[in-house]
């Protein structure tokens, strides 16, 4: 039987997006850094401080 | 340069200690095992009294958080009794027994003085009671030039994490979910922490991810 997986970028602090997640931010605010090393643009290590989805 | 480095075991959803802190459980309920990695260690058990142990790839990781410290700092929680308040009797002089593994002075943060209390193999705990930079200052003083290392709690960390005062913070990432506690990355208010990864180290139990702090 297969294995069901979760594999989600998150932040330091638990996020797995930035607070006031909407069509302007599908992310939300700052979200888009979680995805920064897939596109090789910038450095982990990062902290949100969202409040709005802790993983 | 003498650098505040904080190493710390945390859980994967972000608590450094579980819920409910008591005298019978002064990690609180479950945080126990956040520390299973390291009591596991023979370089853990040598320094504690402790017979046998294993070596792996966590024993570099321990050894290294071992080198150029000469001195600490510890928040009230931490060094207990839990609860705080008054120091009474002083009788309390931590929960490492006569001789604390530490070996160096450490610098407690609490709003209640005392004298300081001067332990078996080296270490001296000195009560600070004027804030966090008071603390700091006299830790590097005492550290004649090496690094000063924050042992915790959560609380301490998160002053010093937002007062933008910490240099190095090695994160022992352990795969348990405990739902509550004290969490490391709150109380930070407007405060911006800019990390950069330095290392990832895997080893049995934990992942060692070693940051430093962008400023």
């Amino acid at each position: 039987m297969g294995d069901v997986v979760l594999d989600i970028s998150m932040s330091l602090d638990g996020f797995v997006t930035g607070p006031n997640v909407g069509n302007e931010h599908p992310l939300g605010e700052d979200g888009g850094r979680l995805h920064d090393w897939k596109f090789d643009r910038g450095r982990s290590g990062r902290l949100l401080r969202g409040k709005v989805e802790q993983a | 340069m003498s650098k505040l480095r904080c190493h710390i075991s945390i859980s994967l959803d972000g608590f450094v200690a579980g819920p409910n802190q008591s005298e019978e459980n002064p990690l609180g309920e479950g945080g126990e095992r956040l520390h299973d990695w390291v009591v596991a260690l023979a370089a853990w058990r040598q320094s504690h009294d402790k017979q046998g142990g294993e070596t792996n790839a966590s024993t570099r990781i321990v050894e290294e958080s071992r080198e150029n410290v000469g001195a600490g700092v510890m928040g009230r929680n931490m060094f207990g009794p839990i609860g705080g308040g008054g120091w009474g009797d002083e009788q309390w002089t931590g929960w490492w027994g006569d001789d604390p593994p530490y070996h160096y002075p450490v610098f407690i943060l609490t709003h209640h003085p005392r004298d300081p209390v001067e332990m078996e193999g080296g270490t001296t705990f000195h009560f600070v009671t004027d804030g966090i930079e008071s603390a700091l200052e006299r830790a590097r003083e005492a550290a004649g030039g090496k690094d000063v290392m924050l042992w915790g709690g959560a609380q301490v960390a998160q002053q010093y994490l937002a007062a933008g005062l910490l240099d190095e913070l090695e994160l022992h990432v352990v795969p348990v979910v405990l739902g509550d506690g004290a969490r490391l990355f709150d109380n930070l208010g407007d405060a911006e922490v800019q990390l950069e990864q330095v290392r990832a180290v895997e080893a049995p139990g934990v992942t060692h991810l070693k940051y430093r702090s962008v400023k």
